[in-house]
């Protein structure tokens, strides 16, 4: 299997402070990571260099490795889905001319029928003509999440996709993700709820002070992991 | 080339449809711009005198200033909802981005003038212009140049912490040259007894122009990573 992602000692310093340290990670086409671990554990940073939108204070993020071709901005943007803080709506657009905008510029073939499958997938087809702005934040995230995929990728970054979402969507986008996954779409997630991530992933690796302090395939996991949180791993029960 | 001018025309007609939408900008600038027209009107009523040597001032500042407020606020919607990110993970030319928010920006302004210009002829009762090609080619090339800067500048402005209050500070010394040019062209536009330059002005202008619209689009990479 190819190597999608990979880490070679990258480094991330705000100020003297350093947010990422060092770290080595491959993640392989195909695979679903999840990265668990308390606020401040540079998870968040973590996906912003795989996404590419933070370049390392040292070592080396490669996206693509074994594929020259995909060197190239354009290839290389094209094949990344990307759901991080911010939404990236336009409050005063509507939910279909969100997904338009978005679309061109990802340059996304047979648009309209890839809008109607996400909006109905997400359960947004009665709001495609609301102002983002009039939206729940639930259903907002729902947009969102259909913005992030709307052009296929093949490497799916999401920072906590779970927030905000009621039982129902949860259900929907927990399918939705198995579904991709079945694809070979490869899935780095985050989420503060390791009950949802669980059906989901086939490694986890345990965050804490900028290094992956633990790293476990999904037959590995202990069950105490799920059951009682990361806490023990970390010396903090 | 197909692809850079259809992600551009994207974020100008994403940044109109809000603009129209809300109109909240757009009415601001030209309320501003109408505003200053009419101070500048009352402050040079009595001395008509002047009005041939600051004449060309007065076409412009109502502009300028104007498109400092609707520029600045149309670059902070892209701010909202890490909006500058979203558009910069797709797979687009950054310049693209750049050249599609100055475009919004240009045909905002224009919009502007296509009200401020007249009312200025009305105020303030000019003589006819003495080329009124030259005039309309001084306004189309001069706004552009100054939009073009005002956005490279605002972009910079947003990603410090200043913010808005730095635009004016970096942007009135950069655009000296352009606010010589327009004025000196405005000049020899409406009065037939000022000597003809143009020439020598219009190469500055569009030198100007061409310098401050490739320059961003070739840089807004880096600017965006900042």
């Amino acid at each position: 299997m190819s190597v999608l992602v990979h880490l070679e000692g990258a480094t991330v310093k705000r100020g003297v402070q350093r947010i990422i340290r060092e770290l080595d990670l491959m993640v392989h086409e195909g695979q679903h990571l999840a990265l668990i671990g308390p606020n401040g554990a540079g998870k968040t940073t973590l996906l912003r260099l795989m996404a590419q939108l933070l370049r390392p204070d040292a070592g080396k993020v490669t996206l693509f490795p074994d594929e020259p071709k995909m060197q190239k901005r354009g290839r290389l943007r094209s094949a990344v889905g990307v759901l991080m803080e911010g939404s990236y709506l336009y409050e005063g657009l509507t939910v279909e001319e969100n997904l338009q905008f978005y679309g061109v510029l990802f340059d996304v073939p047979d648009l309209k029928r890839r809008i109607e499958e996400g909006l109905t997938r997400m359960e947004l087809t009665s709001v495609r003509h609301k102002r983002v702005g009039t939206l729940s934040k639930g259903m907002r995230k729902r947009l969102a999440i259909v913005r992030a995929t709307l052009h296929q990728p093949r490497l799916l970054l999401l920072d906590e996709p779970f927030d905000g979402l009621d039982e129902r969507s949860i259900g929907e986008l927990q399918l939705w993700l198995e579904e991709l996954a079945s694809k070979r779409c490869t899935l780095v997630l985050i989420s503060h709820d390791l009950s949802l991530i669980q059906p989901l992933c086939q490694r986890v690796c345990l965050m804490d002070q900028g290094r992956i302090v633990q790293s476990w395939r999904r037959d590995e996991v202990p069950p105490s992991l799920w059951e009682q949180g990361y806490g023990h791993w970390l010396g903090r029960v | 080339m197909g692809f850079f001018l259809r992600s551009s025309l994207a974020i100008v007609k994403k940044d109109l449809r809000i603009q129209f939408r809300q109109k909240s900008l757009l009415l601001s600038m030209i309320v501003f711009a109408l505003l200053i027209q009419v101070l500048l009107h009352f402050s040079f009523q009595a001395n008509q005198a002047a009005l041939h040597h600051v004449a060309a001032g007065l076409l412009w500042l109502p502009i300028f200033l104007s498109a400092l407020l609707g520029i600045g606020r149309l670059m902070a919607i892209e701010e909202a909802e890490w909006n500058w990110e979203g558009m910069w993970t797709a797979p687009v030319d950054p310049g693209s981005i750049f050249f599609g928010k100055m475009l919004g920006s240009l045909l905002l302004v224009f919009l502007v003038e296509w009200v401020s210009v007249p009312l200025f002829f009305i105020l303030f009762n000019p003589p006819a212009p003495q080329s009124l090609p030259l005039l309309i080619g001084c306004l189309l090339m001069g706004t552009w140049g100054y939009v073009s800067l005002a956005c490279l500048f605002s972009v910079m402005a947003q990603a410090s912490r200043l913010g808005d209050l730095l635009l004016p500070i970096l942007l009135f010394p950069v655009s000296v040259p352009l606010v010589l040019a327009v004025v000196r062209l405005t000049q020899i536009a409406l009065f037939p007894t000022m000597p003809g330059q143009e020439w020598v002005w219009l190469a500055v202008l569009g030198a100007y122009d061409i310098l401050f619209t490739l320059l961003p689009i070739l840089l807004f990479e880096y600017l965006l990573e900042v």
